[in-house]
């Protein structure tokens, strides 16, 4: 419209007039929409990262309330068990004081032999439970060994694993962390799953660690994972969580193709853990 | 982009020195198509900046205010630069103001500019920059 009538001779000012604020309009919107749209992006990233954190808080609350229970479960073992056998050992060498028949101060001294021999075989005990002996002097897979022939030896169910390419050891903290979370896997499917058997694989690809353990009893699909994560109950996946972001590892859970078993992957990138 | 800039250059350098109107003192085709060509670029320049994954809001930064007052001048001007050589001699001068205006304004936003502080980069994303404006 405009745009013919610049053909005569006083509609040329009205088209520049008419124009300049069309042109001026345009930018104005422009950059109102890039404002709104970025004010609305950072808003999302601010979502984003308030989630994270939250996360973030809970994983530590988690690990932090597994390690009291642990205190606390080290501290009963110790106060319920230990404590009355050593105070039953004193017991019967205090009785040797009195008791000066020689027969029976010889039985209260067997006696009291006796029980530190179990003093001693529950502190080695405890100990190797926090700590396996054979983890730290012979390597993740000896001590998953030994860890799943324990299993077995109970006879309600089959655990074996295979280790292919562990010719070279990982770091021993790295070691320790994975053997942990394997253990609180073990564990749950002990204590959750009904399986008639657990079997472990490692191997590596490329530059990627894979340790893949297969149960054929109830289990856990990522989704569920997710869920249970995100909620306050499941402290042990929030603590193989935390472990594995030490190593930056993934974990998937996951149900195998024939239905029948299910599946936990940990990945770990090679160069993180060796 | 970048060659169609390079043509347009190179387009300018040759119609200043051969084709030139020396009757007309002002360049209205090769100004309007400059104009244009600023304006895509500015456009650019939002969509870029807007992909740029930050906790910074964008008019805290002194970049975008020049590109503001750039934008608000080429646009502004496209229409004048456009008619102005079809207009009779004696009435350029009366619609020249709105030259005047927009670059009153372009110099208004560039004053802006150089108030904040600095140009801040959004080199480090995720991180809360306090905005002057």
């Amino acid at each position: 419209m405009f745009l013919l009538q610049a053909n005569t001779q006083n509609g040329i000012p009205q088209v520049i007039f008419f124009g300049t604020i069309g042109m001026l309009t345009l930018a104005v919107g422009l950059i109102v929409f890039i404002i709104f749209h970025q004010r609305k992006v950072i808003r999302y990233q601010g979502t984003l990262q308030r989630m994270e954190q939250d996360q973030q808080r809970m994983l530590l609350n988690a690990s932090i309330r597994l390690q009291e229970e642990e205190r606390q479960r080290l501290a009963a073992d110790l106060h319920d068990d230990a404590g009355p056998l050593l105070a039953t050992a004193r017991l019967y060498l205090n009785e040797n004081l009195v008791n000066m028949d020689k027969a029976s101060q010889l039985q209260s001294i067997y006696n009291a032999k006796q029980i530190i021999d179990d003093t001693i075989q529950l502190i080695r005990n405890i100990s190797h439970s926090l700590m396996p002996p054979t983890l730290k002097n012979f390597g993740l897979e000896s001590a998953v060994n030994d860890l799943f022939q324990k299993i077995s030896g109970s006879g309600s169910l089959n655990a074996s694993c295979r280790f292919h390419d562990y010719k070279e050891r990982l770091k021993t903290e790295d070691e320790l962390i994975l053997f942990r979370v394997l253990q609180e896997l073990v564990n749950n499917i002990l204590k959750h799953s009904n399986a008639s058997f657990i079997h472990v694989t490692q191997n590596i690809n490329g530059d990627r660690f894979f340790l893949r353990l297969h149960h054929d009893g109830r289990g856990l699909t990522q989704s569920d994972f997710e869920k249970l994560n995100k909620s306050p109950v499941g402290l042990g996946l929030k603590n193989i969580q935390s472990r594995l972001k030490l190593l930056s590892g993934n974990i998937y859970f996951e149900k195998d193709v024939s239905q029948t078993y299910y599946k936990v992957t940990i990945e770990l990138s090679k160069e993180e853990v060796s | 982009m970048l060659f169609v800039s390079i043509i347009f250059i190179l387009y300018s350098i040759i119609y200043f020195y051969s084709n030139r109107n020396l009757n007309n003192d002002f360049d209205s085709l090769p100004a309007s198509i400059e104009n244009l060509l600023i304006i895509i670029f500015c456009v650019l320049y939002f969509f870029e900046q807007i992909n740029i994954p930050t906790l910074s809001v964008i008019y805290s930064r002194s970049t975008f205010w020049i590109i503001v007052g750039i934008l608000f001048y080429v646009s502004g001007t496209l229409f004048l630069f456009l008619y102005v050589a079809s207009l009779p001699k004696t009435q350029t001068f009366n619609h020249w103001y709105i030259n005047s205006i927009f670059n009153i304004l372009i110099k208004v936003l560039f004053a802006v500019a150089f108030l904040l502080n600095k140009d801040e980069i959004p080199d480090k994303p995720y991180i809360q920059k306090q905005s002057y404006i």
